[in-house]
Order: structure tokens, then sequence, then C-alpha cells
């Protein structure tokens, strides 16, 4: 009687996570985001391709600040660190029992993205005014 | 899970007694390059900002050139295809398509093939 009132506890708990609240929509997240980044990719194989046969830092600097690479360095890092967060949030869903450990492991994924996402923003912004 | 562990009763995936299948792999692997990838890109954005504010000509790229840091540089593309091929093979079992365990398979040891020929076209054609 005991372990089943604490099951249904522990079951109420599971119900607070997000992929637990709405599963098909995290998943629909992430294949819109996995199907716009199969487009982004084929963007950074020309973008590489022309970055590394650029010579100088000046030569890097003017292709960075054509409006597409420009755009384009935005999107696939916007999108692909949202797909990972949304990936990632599966992983610890999957391999971690402890309800604390899931939260404090989300929390940190999650942060490490927002705050590179801020420092890439910062960086953009600086390429613009150079 | 949580009923199991309270019942005390053997959990489900015996992972050790399995055989190993290119499909069970290919899986775990796309996990694993996931992760891998997620903190590559970290790192590039992160060095994209060092690069930008404080050296355009740093010191510290020299690094780059290390044998050890060109081998984990490789691992770190190979990991992004890896993930972007078996991703596409999600993908099209998402819409439908390629669900019989030939298909499986062969789906499966095509998106290797391809991670690979995409990993050595970007290391002839934009590094090295």
């Amino acid at each position: 009687m005991n372990n089943m009132v604490k099951t249904n506890l522990a079951q109420d708990q599971e119900r607070q996570f997000k992929s637990s609240e709405s599963g098909s929509k995290h998943w629909l997240k992430q294949r819109i985001t996995a199907l716009l980044l199969v487009i982004l990719t084929s963007w950074l194989f020309y973008f590489s391709y022309l970055i590394s046969h650029a010579g100088q830092s000046d030569e890097i600097i003017i292709i960075l600040q054509k409006p597409v690479h420009l755009l384009g360095l935005i999107f696939f890092s916007t999108t692909s660190l949202y797909h990972a967060c949304l990936g990632i949030e599966v992983i610890i869903e999957d391999y971690i029992h402890n309800q604390y450990g899931r939260v404090i492991l989300t929390f940190i994924a999650n942060s490490l993205s927002v705050v590179t996402m801020l420092i890439f923003l910062l960086t953009i912004i600086q390429i613009m005014i150079i | 899970m949580l009923e199991n562990k309270a019942r005390k009763r053997p959990t489900s995936p015996h992972l050790t007694i399995y055989k190993w299948q290119i499909s069970s792999v290919l899986s775990i692997g796309h996990r694993i390059s996931g992760v891998a990838v997620f903190f590559t890109i970290l790192l590039s954005i992160w060095s994209f900002a060092y690069w930008v504010f404080i050296g355009l000509d740093a010191a510290p790229f020299a690094i780059l050139t290390h044998p050890i840091v060109k081998l984990l540089l490789i691992l770190a593309s190979f990991s992004f295809f890896y993930h972007f091929s078996i991703g596409i093979r999600h993908l099209i079992w998402n819409s439908g398509y390629f669900f019989s365990i030939n298909s499986v398979n062969i789906t499966g040891w095509l998106a290797l093939l391809l991670s690979i020929i995409l990993t050595s076209i970007f290391w002839c054609c934009c590094l090295w």
C-alpha cells in the first residue's frame, strides 16, 4: 500500500516535466529544427569552403559582413542550439532517474546554450560595426 | 522504471547480453554524436568570439596545427556529419518509409558511408 502511494506520487512528479506534458510538441519541434538544419548545413559547407580559402583576417571579415552569411550564421547557431537543447533534454530524461539531477542538468544545458547565444549575438554585432 | 525500483524487480534493458547490431550501434552513436556536436558548437562560438574580440591573429589558434588537436577536429567534424546522415535517416523514417529489417540495415550502412564521404570531402576541400 505504502509503495503504491509512493509510486503515484512519483508519477505526479513526472508529469511536471515538459516532455511528459506535451511530448508530441517536443517531438515535432525537434523534427522541424532538424529539417531546417539539413538546409542550413549545405550553406555551412559552402561557407566553410569560402572561409578556408580566404587568406587573411581582413578577407574573412569581408565574407562575414555579407548579409547572406551573417543571416546564415545567426540562423544556424540559434536553430542548432535549440535543437541541441531539445535533444539533450531527452537524453537527460532517459538516463538520469534522479528528479533533482534531471532538473539541474537540464537547467545547466539550457543556460549554457542561452549564454553562448548571447556571446554569439554580441560577436555578430561587433563584426557588423568593425 | 520507478515502480520496478520500488518492488526491487530487475529492470528491463539488459544491454550486456545483446549481440551488437548495426541498428543499435548507430542509434546510440546518434545520441553520443549529438552531445559531441553540442559541445563542438559551443566551443566554436566561444573561439569565434575570442577571435573577434581579443585577437584577430591570436596566438592560441596556433594549437590548431597540433596533431592531437587535428585528430579531435576530425572526430568533431565526423560526429557532425554522422549526426547529419543518421538524422536524415530518422527524418525518412518519420515520413513513413524504410521500416523493414532489411532496409533498416541497408540505410544504416548507407548513412555511415555518407558520413565518411562528407567528412573526407570537408577535409579535402575546406581544411588542410
